[in-house]
């Protein structure tokens, strides 16, 4: 079980958390047209990554605030905790962010307001 | 207005009857389990640095905000409990609420939301020696004297139930949940304190 | 020297006239298979059975060979016992932890119908035929014919009975702790250890599984520390550690289970061996620990030799034998020989003939072993063959004789004539091996020690560190420093000033560690014949198994272990592990390192059911959550039912009334006069902020910019895929203030989701969200009467439909109580939510029922509820939906705004195939017999009569007689249904019973038009 370091109460057992899978799956805009299969990458596609993988946090059964984790799933080390809206500033969570392929998909840029499509992580 | 206060209603707990275990041979003292009865509760979501929040909780419950993690801050009967970086609770002694609320709840302090929550909750004490091994039983918090001291306050989880604990002294805590949660964590607790011997006395 | 020789036998024959830790004041009665026996308080059942020439204690798993007690530890894998009477039965204890106490019943496993004469020995009759792996090849073919082959193996195999009756009396704990350091094994580098931390003002735990501290100095007898026998310090370090306020000290403890971020499991054996178990106190207590560091100090387990023969009883581990000895003071034989690859069987060998055992000889394998040890041992005149192996230890239910033959050391072959030595004990040693279960199932590392022939611990996983004689340090006092160390690194490392705790001086026999490298068996046979040579006692597990299984192609000791089921289950390989690894890289010709070794899995030892559960049982399995008005159902003889945690009232049968005419009998009263439900679960959530309105915008697929203050609107919340996920009314308290319901069930999960939404997606919105589910009790008066009612309540607000219109609310009093009352309505009818600070729900609720009581009013529980609503066809989330269902599969497009821009699921519901004729659509089924009720979860098809597999429609989500209306009404989810009105349908029943007929129709079976809403 893991010790997680919640960002406001501390360290608290796993048990009073639940993960809310992968983190940075930006939801597209509605203003932006995006076809079927681009919005399933958003709606249905999930990594499950071996390795250094960048998920969701909530603590449930405290200050119930979510907040981002670069984990390896692994050797369940957990490797940064940040703030929901921001990126990861481990190198390892840096990585792992851009090798993601999302990075590059219609779905990710149909994220971005249509006038200003400023690099922007959820 | 109908004043709560001037009408006969009924605690969380006001149908568990008192009740108990002999304290066995070298127990260091039994545990002694209160219902708190009825209580005022107010939830109170904000920024932390909200001038106008920041001095009707002075004023209306005597102390400051409290800013760090896993504290509560308490002035004669009233308290306020952090419960996250925008959100607290603020206790008080029945009747209280309405005129708390209306000192927070102002179109000058902005974004907040001052929600009275009196009887969603019910509260019990837990005294004794053994208070910290009882919930220890329950729950995975660190109660040992050096991690859970006077004045802290943790949300977690006793056994199934979500809740509020909060150190009152070295050898009392208080034990805050939803009000339908609260006769399973009555019995929870003088489950767990059967070993020791235990005197639940209804408010 | 036998206590035979003198007056008193109350401890048995084999009892030595002095010596031992028990306590020859406290005579104790028990009984082993029905006999009664003597033994001493601080005998364990193991020591107390030996003390009284009992060997023979159960049998083999597989072959039910007789099998005795081999080792004086938590890794026996032999004496597995039965304990207790009726519900307190408890099987499979290792007979070596059980401590004795008064009266103690305990019964042999695995024989029928005797101990003795047990029938399934045949098995090891016809052991040719019961190879590894016997069961996967035999029972492989045909499958249909396994369910049989199941119930036999079932009924032959198995380890022990549990109790038949299943109320078992005792009270079982559970406990979380963090600790700075815990200290696992409580010997001598594990106190050194503790001491270190402890002295360090660190937290600590030592966690021990024994009845007493001291781990197996407490069997040495030739050790002295400090120029004191170890007692004294071991007493003296225990009194220290137990004055320290930040040391916790558990004895009978064992830490089973250690898990990521230094999380471990242990059992605590409260209570156990009192016998009875004081009703304040609990039998056995499970700890959770949180730990910064550990430190494991499990000592080591001493290797079985390999030969034929090895599991007979009688023949035990050395360095068991001189525990008995020296901790028990019972003396396991008569006649010894003493057989090993190492020095430090010579100690017991010492032992043996100080204790006044007729030693035969020890058998020494090495070529030419020359330590002060075997200096030692030929100057007392002891016998020592060099260069000689055992070859079969003969007999039947004991061993009664030895064959030893000379070998080369080299290659195990024999050079020479066998010869017997008559013995009825033999004292084995293949060297030791470091105890590194906890550390291997914390992901730890292993390296291969060629001169110790073990794996020792090389790189962590977790904050842990492996000391004394489990890190591969065998000499005592270099493990007391390596404790010491450990200890004061670990205090440091959490944050304490540590410094190693001074070791004592030892003064200990010298001992060369290095066993001899010979991992063949040796036999006089021809390959495949023989004797056994058991590798695995606990899973009947031989030498040949082994070697049949590597020459069968598995290679990979991972597979060698499942195939044969060497190391498996409760042993993990505890005692078997190192020689199964030496002989499969014997069979590959390869080294140990290479082979590698399996994974330690939990528990260590087994962790019994009850601790694990703790109190979770029964009444406090799950909180059982109630309203406030709970107890007046209760006296009203309502029946309950489970909505998630909560338990809500079901119908409130009167006298000879069936749970149909209840209902039906509620239903009516609702429609025709007044009904009164207890909606107090109904999920109830607080919204403010000045983006409150834009945020239900976001969430509903309805508007709500437009919502005057005072009203209330139906809405209905999807998940981003466009299905159904809540749904409920909100209204508008104020410009920036809602109040929304959402479904009992979902009422955590929707105040989960609108902040997830909004901490993740929209942070940027002004919005705050309260639960205030239990804030406010409800009651839900409805029905034509309903008017009357309020009036005659002294409703303070005027109730006419003008002032007070259908989907708007009041704040008022009512009865003198504070309520805030909602003219919302689930039954169709004219109906009140009338909300009031919980402290008076019950009040409230009593105050309607007295003032309805003239009209009739009726109590209604949630089924006459849910029939209600399926009259108007409304439907309930959960029950019409299943995660797949649009809101246009319910018919409901009417509540999906086409103008917003975006809302939860608004761009999954523009997905081509969202809009597809053949999706499953809800539509309403009235069946041709208006008395047929066709079952819930039925499915639909055009034609009954059609060849199977039948092409199906869909299924049926809500099916009730409606008293109403005289007939049978149901809800299916059908394929296209929506343009399948009026054809009739039919619903294949799996009892033999023809098909149920049915006509499509619309959903709104009563009051289509809504005249009634308004009273």
């Amino acid at each position: 079980m893991l010790n997680i370091s919640c960002p406001f109460c501390g360290e608290r057992e796993e048990l009073e958390f639940t993960c809310g899978g992968e983190a940075h799956i930006a939801r597209p805009l509605a203003e932006n047209q995006i076809t079927d299969a681009e919005f399933a990458d958003y709606l249905f596609l999930r990594d499950n990554t071996k390795g250094v993988f960048l998920e969701r946090w909530r603590h449930a059964a405290g200050c119930r605030r979510w907040f981002n984790m670069v984990r390896d799933t692994v050797s369940h080390e957990i490797i940064e905790i940040y703030p929901m809206g921001e990126l990861p500033k481990s190198k390892q969570g840096k990585a792992a962010y851009e090798a993601c392929w999302r990075r590059n998909t219609a779905a990710e840029a149909a994220a971005m307001p249509k006038k200003s499509r400023a690099k922007k992580g959820k | 207005m109908v004043k709560l206060k001037n009408i006969p209603g009924l605690s969380a707990l006001s149908a568990a009857k008192a009740s108990a275990s002999p304290q066995p041979d070298g127990s260091k003292g039994m545990v002694v389990i209160r219902d708190t009865g009825l209580l005022d509760k107010i939830n109170l979501r904000c920024q932390a640095d909200n001038p106008v929040i920041t001095k009707a909780v002075k004023r209306m419950v005597g102390t400051d905000l409290p800013t760090a993690a896993n504290t509560f801050n308490q002035a004669g009967h009233r308290s306020i409990i952090w419960l996250g970086p925008d959100e607290w609770m603020i206790m008080a002694e029945n009747g209280a609420s309405d005129d708390i609320t209306a000192e927070l709840d102002t179109p000058e302090a902005g974004h907040v939301a001052v929600v009275n929550i009196s009887d969603a909750l019910g509260a019990v004490t837990i005294e004794g020696p053994h208070a910290r091994d009882v919930l220890a039983k329950n729950c995975a918090i660190d109660f040992h004297p050096r991690a859970f001291t006077k004045g802290m306050a943790v949300q977690s989880l006793l056994s199934h139930a979500g809740v509020t604990i909060l150190c009152l002294e070295d050898d009392k805590m208080m034990v805050i949940g939803r009000t339908s949660f609260m006769p399973y964590i009555l019995d929870l607790l003088s489950d767990s304190s059967i070993e020791y011997g235990y005197d639940y006395q209804a408010a | 020297m036998f206590k035979s020789s003198s007056k008193n036998h109350s401890g048995g024959d084999m009892r030595l006239a002095s010596g031992g830790r028990i306590n020859r004041d406290k005579p104790l009665q028990f009984t082993f298979d029905g006999k009664t026996y003597g033994g001493y308080e601080g005998d364990t059942l193991a020591s107390a059975l030996i003390a009284n020439g009992v060997h023979l204690v159960g049998r083999s798993f597989k072959y039910h060979r007789p099998r005795g007690i081999m080792t004086a530890g938590s890794e026996e894998p032999n004496a597995l016992i039965r304990l207790g009477e009726g519900a307190k039965i408890e099987p499979n204890i290792r007979a070596t932890q059980i401590e004795l106490y008064p009266n103690l019943k305990s019964e042999s496993q695995n024989r029928w119908p005797s101990l003795n004469f047990d029938l399934g020995a045949v098995n090891s009759v016809v052991a040719r035929m019961l190879p590894a792996a016997f069961y996967y090849k035999t029972f492989m073919w045909p499958a249909s014919m396994w369910m049989t082959y199941e119930h036999f193996i079932r009924k032959a195999a198995g380890l022990g009975k549990a109790a038949t009756d299943h109320n078992d009396p005792d009270r079982y704990e559970k406990t979380n702790a963090h600790t700075d350091v815990l200290v696992v094994g409580g010997g001598a580098s594990g106190l050194m250890a503790a001491l270190s931390a402890g002295r360090a003002g660190a937290r600590v735990i030592l966690a021990d599984e024994q009845n007493e501290f001291g781990g197996w100095l407490l069997s040495e007898s030739d050790t002295t520390l400090d120029g004191h026998a170890a007692d004294r310090w071991i007493a003296d370090a225990v009194a220290e550690l137990e004055a320290m306020d930040n040391v916790t000290m558990l004895k009978r403890t064992t830490v089973f289970g250690y898990m990521d971020h230094n999380y471990l499991t242990m059992m605590e054996r409260v209570t156990d061996h009192l016998g009875e178990t004081p009703k304040h106190m609990p039998r056995q207590k499970m700890w959770k620990i949180r730990a910064k560091h550990v430190v494991l100090a499990q000592g080591t387990h001493e290797r079985p030799l390999v030969f034929g023969g090895n599991d007979r009883p009688g023949v035990m581990l050395s360095s068991a034998v001189r525990s008995y000895i020296t901790r028990y003071g019972v003396a396991p034989g008569r006649r010894a020989v003493v057989v090993t690859n190492n020095d430090d069987a010579y100690r017991t060998a010492l032992a043996l003939v100080d204790a006044g055992v007729y030693l035969r000889a020890i058998i020494d394998m090495r070529p030419a072993p020359a330590t002060p040890l075997v200096s030692e041992a030929m100057r007392r005149g002891i016998n020592v063959y060099t260069s000689h192996a055992l070859v079969d230890a003969e007999g039947t239910r004991h061993v009664g004789r030895a064959k030893v033959a000379r070998i080369n050391p080299k290659d195990g072959s024999i050079t020479g004539d066998a010869f017997y030595l008559d013995c009825d004990l033999v004292a084995m040693s293949a060297g030791f091996t470091p105890i590194v279960n906890l550390h291997s199932q914390a992901r730890g590392k292993l390296d291969w020690d060629d001169q110790q022939l073990c794996f020792r611990p090389s790189t962590y996983h977790e904050a842990a560190q492996c000391v004394g004689a489990s890190n591969g340090i065998f000499d005592l006092g270099d493990a007391m420093a390596d404790g010491a160390k450990a200890g004061a690194a670990a205090a440091t490392a959490a944050g304490f000033k540590g410094s190693d705790a001074k070791a004592p001086q030892v003064d200990a026999p010298v001992q060369d560690y290095r066993p001899l490298a010979l991992w063949k068996v040796v036999s006089d046979a021809n390959p495949g014949a023989g004797p056994k040579a058991f590798i695995d006692f606990q899973n009947d597990v031989t030498a040949s198994d082994i070697k049949l299984a590597v020459r069968e192609g598995y290679h990979s000791v991972e597979h060698v272990k499942r195939y044969t089921t060497n190391g498996m289950a409760t042993d993990q390989g505890k005692t078997s592990n190192i020689n199964a690894l030496g002989i499969i890289a014997d069979q590959l010709d390869d080294k140990i390192p290479n082979v590698g070794t399996t994974t330690f899995r939990m528990p260590y030892t087994p962790a019994s059911f009850g601790g694990i559960a703790g109190r979770e049982i029964k009444g406090l399995f799950d909180p059982i959550r109630g309203t406030r008005m709970d107890q007046w159902h209760h006296d009203h003889g309502a029946t309950f039912e489970h909505v998630g945690q909560w338990m809500r009232a079901w119908y409130y049968p009167q006298s000879g009334e069936s749970m149909d005419d209840a209902v039906q009998r509620e239903v009516k009263a609702a429609r025709t006069t007044a009904g009164l439900l207890d909606a107090s679960t109904l999920g109830k959530i607080d919204i403010r902020g000045k983006d409150a309105a834009e945020f239900l915008n976001r969430v509903y697929t309805n508007a709500w910019l437009k919502l005057p203050v005072g009203r209330c609107r139906y809405g209905l919340m999807l998940k981003d895929d466009g299905m159904v996920m809540d749904d409920g009314v909100t209204s508008r308290l104020g410009e920036n203030h809602f109040h929304m319901t959402t479904t009992t069930g979902g009422a955590a999960g929707v105040l989960d989701w609108l902040e997830e939404w909004h901490q993740t997606e929209w942070p940027e919105l002004e919005v705050y969200m309260t639960s205030v589910t239990e804030q406010w009790s409800v009651s839900t008066l409805s029905g034509p009467n309903a008017k009357k009612i309020m009036n005659k309540l002294g409703c303070s607000v005027p109730l006419d439909d003008e002032n007070f219109p259908f989907m708007s609310f009041k704040d008022a009093t009512l009865a003198g109580l504070p309520v805030r009352i909602f003219r919302i309505s689930f039954t169709g009818e004219l109906s009140y939510e009338i909300n009031t600070p919980a402290r008076l729900g019950l009040a409230l609720w009593k105050n309607i029922m007295a003032a309805g009581e003239e009209f009739g009013i009726t109590p209604y529980g949630t089924e006459a509820m849910h029939v209600l609503r399926a009259e108007k066809g409304f439907i309930i989330v959960g029950q019409e939906t299943d995660g797949s269902v649009t809101p246009q599969d319910l018919g409901m497009d009417w509540i999906v705004s086409k103008k917003k821009d975006d809302y939860i699921g608004k761009r999954a519901l523009e997905r081509a195939s969202m809009s597809l004729d053949n999706r499953k659509q809800l539509v309403g089924l009235v069946t041709e017999n208006p008395k047929d009720i066709i079952p819930e979860g039925a499915h639909a098809v055009l034609d009954p009569n059609q060849p199977m597999p039948m092409e199906m429609l869909g299924q049926v989500t809500s099916s009730y007689y409606s008293p109403n209306l005289g007939k049978s009404i149901a809800m299916a989810l059908l394929k296209g249904g929506h343009k399948m009105m009026g054809e009739t349908v039919y619903f294949p029943m799996i009892d033999g019973q023809p098909p149920i007929k049915a006509t499509i129709t619309d959903t709104a079976f009563y009051d289509p038009k809504g005249e009634k809403i308004n009273g």
